[in-house]
């Protein structure tokens, strides 16, 4: 886990070649110039997987910081004010969790890829992030759930019951006092969602409607070097399968080894 | 039960107009013209207007989501845009049954599979057999289908010979003319569900094992293999059948990366293959189509749980 980190952050210092370097000649076999071999194009393997650690930690990354933020306000306020406005946003949240992520995303990247935007205008711009911000969309209601169910429990506490007393601001209980009690649950389901965004990143790469090539995408990598020349070069393709195996099982420990830690404190 | 049935009921409706909601919006209100996605840069204005008034893309907006919502009940689903045309109805309906085999034979080897294992775990909490079980469903389950998929290809298909590697047979195969390219797929949907349903199973017979009906169940003499079968696995396994209905909805997303792997002509191809076409009406009905699976599937283990746990109240 803290490898990949260091491959993403110092990536393009370590890797022999340049992404798109197409100088080598195509599908050669693993050797000592070319560790992981090179694809169908004579592109060094072991470069792209490198440079492609940095893209998956970003847009998974990233993509699941929004999410937290957005769904803890979601989840902090219509938990702690209740009511029609928690019963409504609440019915639009499980309505919206009973349908896979990974076909939510897939429909909604397919079809705006499709769209072509003028060049430099925001909408371009916005459709260059796609992934990242369909990512953070589809993981909204379920932070948001996570958090409002928090509320609800910590909302009846003494303590923030002493603060309605004193008439403090609803601002005020939500950051000061609920939110403080809501972070454990929050870390735990931020670690699990991380993980579970790296298994998009990957999937969605992996169909085609993630990064665009010539980008060093994990899932793309995989997906490019398929099909009939598979026989021809497999270390093209079980390189970077291999790389996103080992990715998903460490970020795995990791957020089984977050909950562990505060469930315990908590 | 009525009420809870009602509930539930609602739900499902509500869900599915919410779906079909967000994929008319999808298609219709993106910035962007439908008519010009779906001919391309290249076409020219009177080709694009002319499509326009053929989809009537002319009439405001509820006007056409209400067009939409009645052809698709009436089952007038029309026809592909992408070449040669095709009845979509006609479409979906066969690669959904290609699907429903790769389903069927999945659950028919995940099923018996993981609660044996789920069970075994269980009897063994923390010694060898459960600590081995468990690591190794928690790792397999963590993949990506299609890692998973490329290397059973890797080992089955390509080192040990048994099973084509490629399924791409005839979408209109028959279901023996299919079987030989389907248990690959299968067993790859098979590991991710294993460790799903294996670690609930597990779960189930730890903490029935520790209610005082079994220790008078021990205490009155009956063999230990009479109180296993005959008290825990029957309390055990209520949350588990219910665990197997919901999956069929996770299988469904499943499939679509599995079915993209090795190419097999289910409903999860048919929709990569209809965004690669921009074919948007075979997108929306694939969509509906999926999510109306997942939430009968839903509903079901909902009511069987109801049904099997006499102590879930119905309101």
């Amino acid at each position: 886990m803290l490898f990949f980190l260091l491959l993403a952050l110092f990536g393009p210092a370590l890797a022999p070649y340049t992404e798109n370097n197409q100088s080598s000649p195509p599908r050669e076999a693993p050797s000592t110039a070319y560790p992981f071999g090179t694809d169908y194009l004579g592109r060094d393997v072991f470069s792209r997987v490198i440079l492609g650690a940095r893209s998956i930690f970003l847009t998974a990354g990233v993509g699941t910081l929004i999410a937290v933020v957005i769904g803890t306000f979601v989840g902090l306020f219509i938990g702690y004010q209740g009511g029609l406005l928690d019963e409504v946003v609440g019915r639009f949240i499980d309505a919206f969790l009973a349908l896979p992520a990974l076909l939510v995303a897939l429909v909604i990247l397919g079809i705006i890829k499709n769209v072509d935007f003028a060049p430099g205008s925001w909408q371009a711009a916005v459709a260059d992030q796609s992934v990242l911000i369909v990512i953070a969309l589809v993981y909204v209601p379920i932070v948001a759930r996570v958090v409002r169910s928090s509320t609800l429990d910590i909302k009846t506490r003494e303590f923030v019951q002493a603060a309605q007393i004193r008439g403090e601001a609803r601002l005020y209980i939500i950051f000061r006092e609920i939110f403080p009690s809501v972070v454990p649950a929050l870390v735990v389901e931020a670690s699990l969602r991380f993980s579970y965004a790296i298994f998009l990143v990957a999937s969605l790469g992996f169909l085609g409607v993630g990064a665009s090539p010539p980008t060093p995408d994990w899932g793309l990598m995989v997906s490019e070097n398929r099909g009939g020349l598979y026989q021809l070069a497999p270390w093209a393709l079980n390189f970077p399968a291999l790389a996103i195996a080992v990715l998903v099982i460490g970020v795995n420990l990791m957020s089984d080894g977050v909950k562990r830690v505060f469930q315990k404190s908590g | 039960m009525w009420r809870f049935i009602l509930r539930r009921l609602g739900f499902f409706v509500f869900t599915l107009l919410l779906t079909s909601v967000l994929i008319f919006a999808l298609t219709r209100v993106l910035p962007g013209d439908v008519a010009r996605v779906l001919l391309g840069r290249e076409a020219g204005e009177a080709e694009v207007a002319a499509l326009r008034e053929e989809l009537g893309l002319n009439q405001p907006l509820h006007v056409q989501y209400v067009e939409w919502v009645r052809d698709f009940v009436t089952g007038n689903w029309g026809l592909t845009f992408s070449r040669p045309a095709q009845d979509i109805l006609q479409l979906v309906g066969q690669r959904a049954l290609n699907s429903a085999r790769l389903a069927a034979i999945t659950m028919l080897i995940a099923v018996p599979l993981s609660l044996l294992l789920g069970v075994i775990a269980g009897l063994t909490e923390n010694r060898l057999p459960d600590n081995t079980i468990s690591v190794l469903t928690l790792s397999v389950v963590s993949l990506p289908e299609f890692v998973t998929g490329i290397f059973l290809i890797n080992i089955l298909a390509l080192e040990l010979r048994l099973f084509p590697a490629s399924s791409a047979v005839s979408p209109s195969a028959t279901f023996e003319e299919a079987l030989p390219s389907l248990w690959l797929p299968a067993l790859t949907a098979t590991l991710v569900l294993l460790a799903y349903i294996t670690r609930l199973t597990r779960a189930g017979v730890i903490e029935e094992l520790k209610r005082d009906y079994v220790r008078t169940a021990t205490l009155k003499g009956l063999p230990y293999r009479v109180v296993i079968v005959k008290h825990v696995l029957r309390n055990a396994l209520i949350p588990t059948i219910t665990v197997i209905a919901t999956s069929t909805g996770w299988l469904m997303s499943g499939l679509v990366v599995i079915e993209f792997v090795f190419s097999y002509p289910g409903l999860g191809r048919l929709l990569t293959f209809a965004i690669d076409k921009r074919d948007l009406p075979l997108i929306q009905a694939i969509v509906m189509v999926t999510v109306m699976v997942i939430l009968v599937a839903n509903f079901v283990a909902d009511l069987l749980y109801a049904i099997l746990n006499p102590r879930i109240s119905f309101d």
